[in-house]
């Protein structure tokens, strides 16, 4: 009995001492992540009410160095024949439609993940309405429309439904539905413009109007307008209905350049990274060729200069070059792009040349072809700080060059004869080139959207690939292929996303919107 | 109190005098001499007869003795006694001589009054070792015991009585008890040590045939003889299931310890490591996980052991052992017992060993083939000598310097342990260090009448380390210098900086510029891009033990490890500016990491007739402590001027704040009991709960994890052939559980370095979390043969690790990238089998050692119908992709192991599968592939470790050959040596005039450069992992004690590890290991090369 009560003793020792250790220490203040957020915490000074619109913004247009070369540089960029990889990727790239599979689905992984985790948040705060909501649309479609004028069919109107595996919507679908939340949004900001006049309550927050909605509303109109215009060959109808739509709203679309959409993200401008620190870019053969041949003096302003051997100038490289290395590559011209730099995600003078196509296919724009135009290349001029615009735009000798090759390996002939100054008398086709041409001139350097541009109009005519692909004679790929974790995790929706896309899931598809070609 | 212990000996002493009387004749002779003849006649009658003759009177009392009894006598002129001792033979009757009487007693009734004393003492071994289970009996009353776990016994005995010693495998003694109240045996070995004390989980020790699970004992001599300075590098190969990688990081570099196979597919499966019973916070910082951007790994905190203060080690390969220490338990546990004060003479040794390291496998380079101008690719033209450039050629001779001087002191209750060591090891490339002073203090004291022992320990540790290296292309010195052109002189880049007179400061020199690979001047990477740690530890032991009885204890520990860490790197102006800014770069970091930990435990040893029980139960709680502060960024002002007011706050290089830290408690209750019959059937049970405080906010606040088992001495309970004296079978089963990852359960927002932000959560929602738990079952057996001259040990082991949490991807759809699951079940199953020999080959004494393993991993599950909250639906996934290189990826698949590896590019092959070659090209064409090419498991099918012993007068000689059959390993850097033309195989090519594909040959640049490089065809890069290595050398001599006069005894030695790779296919060492992660293992992306070593010990003893 003795050993018996001993033990008894000693386990309630035990036992008590146990007990009042555990409710001695508070087991969810220790496993408490340190130095992280709560929800609380962030409702001092409402700071949940726009903590994640930077986040959204940061993304919409992708301002983080590895996001930006990964979604822009290393696509748009190339496909938009602003920029070639230097070197060191020569063989397996987006420009030969080898790229590694960790590149093709990157902008997919990155832009779903980052944009939907804010907006979600911000849909759980704001309920799903009003102005903040509003606000988040619009960035929202920004990005979408990026990333489905890469894709294809992209989801989009069911992602929030709460499924694991949501379905693709087909582009068309993907584009009338953000029409829809686009148009909501412009309803929601103009209310609340028009009710409060002066108001910019997410100031801290918006790093790119600085919280002026009215400023929003304009580039929403503006974004519409280009969307618009993007699936003018697939659905008129509805193109025209939204392009007036959006000139005509009260605030109508962005037409100074003080009302460009550009974001001082805080670590400077990601393209400044891409020549210098990473030295992973250099100019594209197409772009320079163009602008050499125009005399445009925006150059000075776009490109640094380069000396090779004994040549000076802006040397851009062949788009598919296989070069034999860095070493090689990266002695052509990179961009004039400084840290300090904004990034922009939209000019007025794009605007202006849609409203230029516009009104050349008789759309109510307010305005005449010409004067649009014209208006495009001043308002680039102005806004790179050139000068000589109107002796520019009243040229109409100069055209293309051709393209020498300092190293002499691919050096190549003109491929456009298009000359600038406009000509009431051309043909649709020519109208619609020389716009595209100047537009395509005027957006450097947002790659993406001049290579959706190309896209929907096969202009400005380009080089083709200094290598060969498996391709055959695809100039440029007109879209990238599905990530490839969505058919290992998505597996049940990428037969139904395939039929959307109405083809192989390949660089050669053309999408919905890419009609004019066929 | 004062007067107990003088009362009680006083009285001692006098009872002692009365026994002496009572049973010793006195010495005295007698003149007289007795001569009697007489049958059947009353013993009274004869008695005085004898004293007639002795001319003695006669004293006895008639009330004890029966003096009509008839006796019987015949002796001629014998001594008084011997007639008187002829006579009472028999009788029971006792007589003393006092003076001139002759005095008669009963012996039985004068025994029975005897004083019966208990008497202590130590069993040990000649190495003084302690013996438990000995057996002691008192010859004369048949009564006895055993001796516990440190060798201790108690017996009751009256003086001169004889006590019996017997212990299988060593000489029985009988020893006569005199005066001495405590009783030191040492027992000489018969034949061979047949059974032993091992230590066991929590510290406590168990004979090693009542364990139920397999516990391999390490003699410390296993980690001193071939010193490494991460003392766990010396165990590799050593142990049957505990596969043990050497880190390429260099010097300093963590070990990679996974016992039975990889069980977690997203936790840590480094083995748990347990110092004295407490188990310990090892900060392994070794775990690289960005694939070829990786950053430079850390250390670990388990090098910090001085090996020298090491006195044995226990290695728990399977759950059934660890089932006491629960979480973690479950990837096994190395128990390291320290060295403690010995009672005797003052000892003082020194040891000092002195290594040296070169490369052991490295690729084959090709010198023929100059670059092209300004190409940093060697596909130029053929020279007409050889360039004469040696990669190897930049590597430093590899030094680690060790020594160690000991003090050992103390007397039967006071002992004391002092060392103090130093280590210092140089890596193979420049400026590569690693340094380590050790001091430890220990001391162990008994009072209260050796009823409560103190002990006392104390280890101060500092450590720093520099510049260690993960692979990659980020701060990798190797890619410069492998692909290095061979046109160029490699002396234009060992001038790394030059002086700029424009800036007044020095500025790399590396024309070349990153090469695609994020490259910079070798020399300027080790040199001026410094990247280094310093630690600060102490570590504070307190045990205090209380005997309540002879059979129950009770033992409280403390243990306090407190590491103050600093992390320091400097990026130099002129530093690539993908790390730095035009002025350099600076991070700077100092953390604490502390932890508190303490139990107290109840022990219970107790035999009771045949029955022998054995309980242990108690709680422990521990509590752990990390926080970390810095800042760092590029550097504004003032280029190579390195503190937090230089650093460009506003817009420099990755410029932020540094913060992190975390805190967990574990509290817990166990209990253990062991019941033994008749020291042949031993069933063993034992119960553990954890509240963790990992698991708050959770449904389980706790969980539970039992084991039992059961062990039986066959050759006990059966007859068995008389070669078999020891036969034991043993079976286990156990289920450990670990608690999910800290902090899961309470979601946050983080701030995101990246974009400066506080940002989102990617991860869906979660469900109900449980944690994490491994059901292993293990059995086996061990035997000793042929006079224990052959040991056979066979153990057969399945684990099933369920309920993992892991982080699966979820389709991007739906709006998070990721969601956590439990899910899962990976089984290992395998066969660990220890063989040993030992016989004297005439006169050299010959030990033989071979042991095999082999596990298999499976993964039975991934995510079958897990349930999601959100959605209400079930997921499931057949295929989840982890760590990856180039274009090389693991993933784990349903019915797949946890090494498998796939290529996901491949050639582009024509309709019937033969490679397809470009009419326009003349090349194949590299493509990416729609279902990734499995390239095989990295996972080694079987180990097999061989260790011979020799020993002659003196001179040891041992060696050890490894071998690890099956797996493969994919070499990257293969890849990029044939890109860029710089590997033997494309030099042979040229000179073949190219590739031979199908029907023809292809210029050797074309396919090379296709076929080649991080996102080539990995197929072609994909080796086979056996390989076969002399693994240790070491010839020792231990000089003649007589040669010092008796005064200290030397010791020198020769060893040698990595000597001689007898066979490996692969274009590196396939045991080395970038990442003590789970991934990334078999994957070579410039690894540095493991390490040849050549070194000497001295040891002195005196």
């Amino acid at each position: 009995m003795k050993i018996k009560n001993t033990i008894y003793k000693h386990f309630f020792i035990g036992a008590i001492a146990c007990g009042c250790l555990l409710t001695a220490c508070d087991f969810e203040e220790i496993n408490e992540p340190k130095y992280q957020i709560t929800a609380d915490d962030m409702k001092g000074d409402n700071f949940n009410l726009g903590a994640f619109f930077p986040q959204l913004q940061d993304i919409a247009y992708p301002a983080q160095e590895n996001n930006y070369q990964m979604n822009e540089n290393l696509i748009g960029d190339v496909y938009g024949r602003y920029m070639m990889t230097a070197g060191k990727w020569s063989t397996k790239n987006f420009a030969v439609y080898n790229a590694p599979e960790g590149w093709v689905k990157f902008p997919f992984n990155n832009v779903m993940g980052n944009v939907y985790t804010a907006w979600n948040e911000i849909r759980k705060m704001t309920g799903g309405e009003g102005v903040n909501f509003a606000w988040a649309q619009i960035l929202r479609v920004t990005a979408m429309q990026r990333l489905t004028d890469m894709y294809g069919p992209i989801p989009y109107s069911k992602v929030a439904s709460g499924e694991l595996k949501v379905s693709y919507d087909s582009q068309e679908e993907a584009y009338k539905a953000m029409f829809i939340d686009l148009t909501d949004a412009i309803d929601v900001l103009t209310t609340f413009v028009v009710s409060n006049p002066g108001s910019v309550p997410m100031a801290q927050y918006d790093g790119v109007y600085g919280g002026d909605f009215s400023k929003w509303v304009k580039y929403a109109n503006s974004l519409k307008l280009r969307m618009a215009m993007r699936i003018r060959f697939a659905d008129a109808d509805l193109a025209k209905q939204m392009a007036e739509e959006a000139i005509n709203h009260t605030l109508g679309v962005i037409t100074a350049n003080s009302d460009n959409a550009k974001y001082n993200y805080a670590k400077g401008n990601p393209l400044h990274i891409m020549w210098d620190s990473y030295s992973d870019c250099r100019l594209c053969a197409d772009i320079t060729s163009y602008m050499i041949g125009y005399k445009d003096p925006r150059m000075s302003k776009y490109f640094q200069e380069a000396t090779i051997g004994e040549k000076k100038g802006y040397f851009g490289i062949r788009s598919g070059l296989n070069s034999p290395g860095t070493q090689y590559s990266t002695q052509y011209s990179s961009p004039n792009v400084v840290k300090e730099d904004p990034l922009y995600w939209m000019y007025a003078s794009e605007i202006s040349f849609l409203r230029a196509e516009g009104a050349a296919i008789g759309w109510n724009m307010n305005g005449t072809a010409e004067q649009f135009y014209n208006d495009g290349i001043r308002l680039s001029f102005e806004q790179v700080g050139a000068s000589g615009a109107d002796t520019y735009l009243a040229n109409s000798d100069l055209k293309q060059a051709d393209y020498e090759d300092p190293n002499n390996s691919a050096s190549i002939n003109a491929v456009s004869t298009i000359t600038i100054k406009w000509d009431d008398a051309a043909s649709a086709e020519q109208k619609l080139e020389r716009i595209i041409t100047q537009k395509w001139i005027a957006l450097w350097p947002m790659g993406q959207e001049a290579w959706s541009e190309y896209r929907r109009t096969g202009f400005p005519k380009m080089f083709p690939l200094a290598q060969n692909t498996a391709y055959g004679n695809l100039l440029i790929a007109n879209r990238i292929p599905f990530s490839a974790d969505e058919y290992l995790n998505n597996k049940e929706n990428m037969p139904a996303a395939k039929i959307a896309l109405g083809g192989e899931d390949n660089y050669a598809t053309n999408l919905w919107w890419d009609k004019y070609r066929k | 109190m004062r007067n107990k212990p003088r009362r009680y000996a006083s009285s001692f002493w006098w009872k002692a005098l009365g026994l002496l009387l009572a049973v010793c004749p006195l010495n005295e002779a007698f003149a007289q001499k007795i001569s009697l003849k007489c049958q059947q006649v009353p013993l009274y009658k004869a008695i005085e007869l004898v004293a007639h003759q002795a001319d003695m009177s006669v004293v006895y009392n008639t009330e004890d003795i029966d003096s009509a009894q008839k006796v019987s006598i015949q002796c001629e002129n014998e001594e008084v006694q011997q007639a008187l001792n002829l006579l009472l033979q028999g009788t029971g009757i006792g007589y003393k001589i006092a003076e001139n009487h002759l005095v008669f007693f009963d012996v039985k009734e004068s025994q029975q009054k005897q004083q019966m004393v208990t008497v202590r003492g130590t069993v040990t071994d000649d190495s003084k070792e302690p013996l438990i289970g000995v057996s002691i009996q008192n010859l004369r009353t048949k009564q006895g015991g055993i001796t516990d776990f440190d060798g201790h016994f108690s017996i009751r005995v009256a003086i001169g009585d004889k006590i019996k010693t017997s212990y299988i495998g060593y000489a029985s003694q009988i020893i006569e008890v005199k005066h001495q109240r405590t009783i030191d045996i040492v027992m000489a070995e018969d034949t061979k040590l047949l059974d032993e004390v091992v230590v066991t989980a929590l510290g406590i020790k168990r004979e090693e045939k009542a364990l139920s699970y397999n516990v391999q004992q390490v003699d410390a001599s296993e980690i001193t003889t071939v010193k490494d300075a991460n003392f766990m590098n010396s165990l590799a190969g050593k142990i049957p299931g505990v596969s043990i990688n050497a880190s390429s990081a260099g010097a300093g570099g963590a070990t990679r310890v996974v016992m039975r196979g990889t069980k977690s597919i997203s936790s840590n499966n480094n083995a748990l490591y347990v110092i004295d019973g407490v188990p310990i916070f090892n900060a392994n910082n070794g775990t690289v996980s960005g694939g070829e951007y990786s950053i430079q790994p850390g250390g670990e905190g388990i090098s910090d052991i001085n090996p020298e203060d090491i006195a044995s080690m226990s290695v728990l390969s399977g759950p059934a052992a660890a089932a006491l220490y629960g979480s973690n338990a479950a990837q096994g546990v190395i128990l390291i017992t320290t060295k403690k004060g010995v009672a005797g003479k003052t000892h003082v040794t020194i040891t000092s060993n002195a290594s040296f390291s070169s490369p052991f496998v490295m690729p084959e380079f090709q010198n023929t083939y100059a670059n092209k101008p300004q190409s940093f690719r060697s596909w130029g033209n053929k020279l007409d000598a050889s360039s004469g450039y040696k990669p190897s050629s930049f590597f430093n001779t590899g030094s680690n310097i060790q020594n160690t001087i000991s003090l050992t002191t103390g007397n039967e209750h006071n002992q004391t342990y002092v060392s103090i060591g130093s280590t210092n090891a140089k890596g193979l490339i420049l400026n590569n260090d690693y340094n380590r002073y050790n001091f430890t203090f220990r001391n162990t004291t008994s009072f209260l009448d050796n009823k409560m022992k103190l002990d006392l320990s104390l280890n101060v540790i500092r450590q720093d380390n520099q510049n260690m290296m993960a692979q990659g292309q980020y701060f990798n010195p190797l890619l410069p210098v492998y692909l290095y052109p061979r046109g160029e002189n490699f002396d234009d880049a060992r001038l790394f900086e030059r002086y700029d007179e424009g800036r007044n400061i020095n500025v790399q020199h590396w024309p070349w510029g990153s090469v695609g690979m994020n490259m910079q001047n070798p020399y300027w990477l080790a040199k001026r891009n410094e990247y280094g740690t310093k630690r600060n530890r102490y570590m504070a032991n307190v045990t205090l033990q209380y005997d309540i009885n002879s059979w129950m204890n009770i033992v409280s520990r403390a243990r306090l490890d407190n590491s103050t860490v600093d992390n320091e790197t400097k990026r130099y102006a002129s530093t690539a500016e993908l790390f730095a800014d035009p002025k350099g770069f600076y991070s700077f970091s100092k953390g604490n990491d502390n932890q508190y930990y303490g139990d107290v435990m109840l022990n219970i040893d107790k035999r009771i007739d045949d029955f022998s029980l054995n309980v242990n139960a108690g709680g422990s709680a521990t509590y752990l402590y990390s926080d970390y502060a810095g800042y760092q960024g590029g550097l504004k002002d003032l280029p190579n001027v390195f503190n937090f007011y230089n650093i460009n706050v506003k817009s420099g290089r990755d410029a932020y704040p540094k913060q992190e830290g975390y805190e967990e408690t574990t509290i817990s209750t166990f209990a253990s009991a062991e019941l033994g019959w008749k020291s042949m059937l031993y069933l063993t049970v034992t119960g553990r709960s954890d509240w963790a405080s990992a698991l708050a906010n959770t449904a389980q606040s706790s969980f539970f994890y039992p084991s039992i088992g059961l062990s039986g001495m066959v050759n006990e309970m059966v007859k068995l052939p008389s070669w078999i004296p020891y036969f034991k079978v043993r079976g286990s089963y156990a289920s450990v559980g670990s608690a999910i990852p800290r902090g899961m359960s309470q979601p946050r927002y983080r701030w995101d370095e990246a974009t400066g932000k506080w940002s989102t959560n990617s991860d869906r929602p979660l469900g109900e979390l449980k944690p994490e738990r491994t059901d292993s079952w293990e059995a086996g057996f061990s035997t000793k043969m042929f006079e224990n001259h052959v040991t056979l040990d066979v153990t057969w082991y399945r684990s099933n690790t369920k309920n993992q949490t892991f982080t699966a991807p979820t389709s991007l759809s739906s709006g998070y990238s990721s969601i956590k699951v439990q899910s899962g079940d990976v089984q290992n199953t395998g066969w660990e089998v220890s063989l040993g020999l030992n016989h004297k080959l005439g006169p050299v004494d010959w030990d033989s050692n071979v042991t095999f393993s082999t596990n298999k991993n499976e993964i039975k599950e991934l995510v079958d119908d897990y349930y999601d909250v959100l959605s209400g639906k079930s997921f499931s996934l057949t295929e989840s992709p982890q760590g990856g290189l180039g274009s090389v990826q693991y993933i784990l698949t349903k019915g797949g192991t946890m090494g498998d590896i796939y290529s996901k590019t491949g050639f582009r092959r024509d309709s019937e599968g033969n490679i397809w070659v470009g009419q326009d090209t003349q090349n194949v064409q590299v493509v990416q592939l729609e279902n990734p090419e499995k390239l095989g498991s990295v996972l080694p099918k079987a180990n097999i470790g061989f260790r011979n012993h020799f020993n002659y007068k003196g001179i040891d000689l041992g060696y050890m050959v490894s071998a690890r059959l099956g797996g493969i390993v994919v070499s990257p850097t293969q890849a990029i040596l044939d890109e860029f033309g710089v590997s033997k195989a494309t030099a042979i090519a040229r000179d073949n005039g190219g590739v031979w594909v199908n029907n023809g040959y292809i210029s050797a640049e074309n396919y090379y450069t296709a076929v080649g490089g991080k996102n080539g065809v990995m197929s072609e890069y994909t080796y086979d992992a056996t390989n076969v290595r002399l693994q240790e050398l070491s010839l020792g001599y231990s000089l003649p004690k007589k040669w010092f006069n008796d005064f200290c005894s030397l010791k020198v030695s020769v060893v040698g590890r990595n000597l001689w790779m007898i066979y490996n296919k692969a274009p590196f060492d396939p045991q080395s290991t970038a990442s003590s992660g789970t991934y990334y293992q078999g994957l070579d992306f410039f690894m540095q090369p493991s390490l040849r070593n050549i070194g000497f010990n001295v040891k002195l003893q005196f």
